[in-house]
């Protein structure tokens, strides 16, 4: 009887989104996007767009293979914007109809009234809008691993783990979206409360890689800083030695030879004086940076327990690029970006350096599989059981 | 389970009952900005398997809260008693149920076809059953021509119908149909009560929740009233009207002495009365009521019994006073005369307020 009523749900939930004809606009769409990315090459001279090529000096194949241009093309537009945004938030429009219909008057009666466990009854309906959207991540991640196959050259089955991926982030959101579909009972404010969730881990997200960036660069500041201050010692005891041996007149000098010593002496002075002014100018900023980091480890680590209890959408889609880029393909492309910037002026002294933000996505990458993925699990069972603990107490 | 003469009879073994209801009580908890409600009071009720039962009573006397407690939409606050045999509330019991809500709606990008096998298949039936299934049900519920029209383009009636037909995909042994006939034409009214005496007729038990109380009074074996969350009277409808049957006599008021002579003659049991009104009594205790008062009609003379028998001295008394006869009827109450009675305040003589009520 299980299996009957899992496959009627599931035919049912078809046959819904069939209707509403999102399922099959979404589809093309995602159809189109690879057919988009397939269009698009690389060769020795630089971009290929179907048999036009742009010639660019910074991207052909000299500076990236076909296979990593198809991985990072993929991984950038492929993943992290079309199935982590617009992929998904059409996902969530199909389905988000799916428990306010399922608890709406008249409706929920019926289905109450057969012989299924309440809690089996929403974890199937719930269940059913992952699959349909895990439907749609499957087409389009084959269909990318035929283009980066073919386009490339490399069969990179590690791009399979897009699946997965994408429906443990879709389902951080959806989630919630079944739970304010459970107490609205309202399509529409289900959806527009869940994308305000979404915006939420977006701005939680941000917030945190901000402050880890100007922490990193506070901690990047204070140890350029230290080092100067230890150094400072050494040159310092340098010039005063070297004012001594200027003060100290030579045999049988003569005037030139007393004036190029007072000259050299003079400058050893200054120069003392200069590196005496330097330790009390680095002590003091030494202090300020220090200030600033302990405020900045301070909000770093709030923001990092808060997120630690959310979904951390970001870093689970992230997981992808950790499994297909490496850290010395990132290394590559800064230090490549990081020449190319060299030419341009540089803004305030102030500003992150590329070495700081290799550092906030080594820290990134550092962070456990279970710290990303596990606690948002743990959210999301959270969320469920809220839910099935309202669904099975209520009377409809 | 009928008698001789086609009056149901409760069967006293549970077995034999498809519900056995006990001290079923519901009361809804006071919130934020609503005050609590107690929409069932302690609910004893019985239906037989086999048997046409019907639930009625006025808006918001808990008639659907019932039927909703037992296909465990909604929790009792208190319930004992068994539904085929099995307590109140258990899920397995369901396959051999089948329902049909009263605001029931189907999801529209189905089709007639496809919410009988849908429901058919969460009720448990294998896909060849449910397949064979509805294309007989439809038929039966002459939606045949319609199988395969998504449900959007349905009437009304035509929703009813589809809905009867997945309430009985399951085969089930009860059936409850909360209001079926709500918005459907005389003529599917017809036909729905047909498809209730045919369901009887194959020995399966209905449980019918109507407002239409002609309709119930022609199909039903036993009824039960609710108002206000208690059970106000149940029965077959001939042991709920048998004590409140009466004779009517009517006598000419064309005599100038009418007055006189039904008082003379009927003086033996009138009483005396310091309002005036003629009322008395048998020797047997039944109640006698005199009407005179009603110009341009003919003198009433009620007598509160069935027995014939018990009428032919009052016949007689009136005959020798030389009065005319002009008719004398048995009346049976209809049972919407049960019904006003039992939605009617003794005291004020005013109907109860719709509602169920709150709690203090």
């Amino acid at each position: 009887m299980i299996m009957t009523q899992t496959m009627a749900m599931l035919v049912d939930a078809y046959r819904e989104l069939n209707s509403k004809k999102m399922f099959w606009i979404s589809l093309i769409l995602s159809g189109l996007v690879v057919a988009a990315i397939a269009c698009v090459g690389i060769n020795d001279k630089g971009l290929t767009v179907l048999w036009w090529t742009i010639s660019l000096d910074i991207l052909n194949t000299s500076f990236l293979s076909p296979a990593s241009f198809y991985k990072f093309v993929f991984i950038q537009f492929g993943f992290n914007f079309w199935l982590a945004w617009i992929a998904s938030i059409l996902a969530l429009i199909s389905t988000a109809s799916i428990i306010p219909d399922l608890v709406a008057g008249g409706s929920i009666e019926l289905s109450l009234s057969k012989p299924i466990a309440r809690v089996r009854l929403f974890l199937t309906k719930y269940a059913t809008a992952l699959l349909f959207t895990g439907m749609q991540v499957a087409v389009f991640t084959v269909a990318s691993f035929l283009v980066i196959g073919v386009r490339g050259g490399a069969w990179e089955w590690s791009i399979f783990l897009a699946i997965p991926l994408v429906l443990l982030f879709f389902s951080f959101i959806y989630c919630v979206c079944a739970l304010l579909g459970l107490v609205t009972r309202s399509t529409i404010a289900a959806l527009l409360l869940s994308v305000l969730f979404w915006f939420f881990l977006f701005l939680l997200n941000t917030s945190e890689r901000t402050v880890l960036l100007f922490k990193l660069n506070a901690e990047d500041r204070i140890a350029t800083a230290q080092r100067e201050l230890d150094n400072l010692p050494e040159l310092i005891s340098r010039s005063k030695e070297r004012i001594a041996i200027f003060s100290t007149p030579g045999e049988g000098e003569n005037d030139t030879a007393r004036s190029r010593r007072e000259s050299n002496k003079a400058t050893e002075e200054a120069k003392l004086a200069g590196h005496e002014m330097r330790v009390a100018t680095r002590q003091q900023n030494l202090a300020e940076y220090r200030t600033s980091f302990e405020t900045l480890d301070k909000w770093h680590t709030m923001l990092f327990g808060v997120k630690t209890v959310f979904p951390k959408t970001a870093e689970t889609m992230g997981l992808l690029e950790r499994q297909l880029t490496s850290l010395n393909e990132l290394q590559r492309f800064a230090d490549a970006q990081e020449e190319r910037d060299n030419d341009r002026p540089r803004g305030r002294g102030n500003e992150p350096s590329p070495r700081v933000a290799r550092k906030v996505e080594e820290v990134l990458r550092s962070r456990s599989v279970f710290w990303v993925v596990g606690t948002s699990v743990m959210f999301e069972a959270l969320v469920l059981f809220i839910c099935c603990a309202i669904f099975v107490r209520r009377d409809f | 389970m009928l008698s001789p003469t086609g009056v149901a009879r409760l069967p006293t073994a549970t077995a034999d009952l498809a519900l056995d209801l006990k001290d079923v009580d519901k009361s809804y908890a006071a919130g934020w900005f609503k005050r609590g409600v107690h929409a069932l009071r302690g609910i004893d009720m019985h239906v037989g398997r086999g048997e046409v039962f019907g639930l009625l009573g006025p808006n918001g006397a808990g008639k659907s809260t019932l039927i909703k407690i037992l296909m465990t939409v909604i929790a009792p606050t208190r319930a004992q008693g068994t539904m085929l045999g099995r307590r109140i509330g258990d899920k397995s019991t369901l396959a051999r149920v089948g329902y049909l809500p009263e605001h029931h709606r189907f999801p529209d990008y189905l089709t007639g076809r496809q919410v009988v096998e849908f429901y058919g298949a969460m009720s448990g039936v294998t896909r060849r059953d449910r397949k064979q299934r509805a294309a007989h049900l439809l038929d039966f519920v002459g939606m045949a021509k319609w199988a395969d029209t998504k449900v959007r383009g349905y009437s009304k009636g035509m929703r009813q119908r589809v809905g009867i037909a997945q309430a009985l995909v399951n085969d089930p042994e009860l059936v409850l149909l909360d209001e079926p006939t709500d918005g459907v034409d005389p003529v599917g009214r017809r036909d729905i009560r047909q498809m209730c005496q045919t369901l009887k007729d194959r020995g399966k038990t209905v449980f019918l929740n109507s407002h239409l109380l002609s309709e119930l009074e022609m199909i039903c074996d036993r009824v039960a009233i609710l108002v206000q969350g208690r059970v106000a009277s149940q029965g077959t409808i001939d042991s709920l009207t048998t004590h409140r049957q009466r004779y009517e006599i009517e006598v000419a008021s064309d005599d100038s002495n009418v007055d006189t002579g039904l008082r003379g003659a009927l003086s033996v049991w009138l009483k005396p009365d310091a309002s005036g009104s003629l009322t008395g009594q048998l020797q047997t205790g039944e109640s006698i009521d005199v009407r005179l008062d009603q110009p341009h009609a003919p003198a009433m003379v009620k007598v509160a019994t069935a027995d014939a028998a018990k009428v032919q001295p009052l016949l007689d008394s009136i005959r020798a006073a030389r009065l005319t006869l002009r008719a004398v009827r048995p009346i049976r109450p209809s049972l919407e005369d049960l019904f006003m009675e039992a939605v009617t305040d003794p005291t004020t003589g005013k109907t109860l307020a719709p509602g169920a009520k709150e709690d203090a």
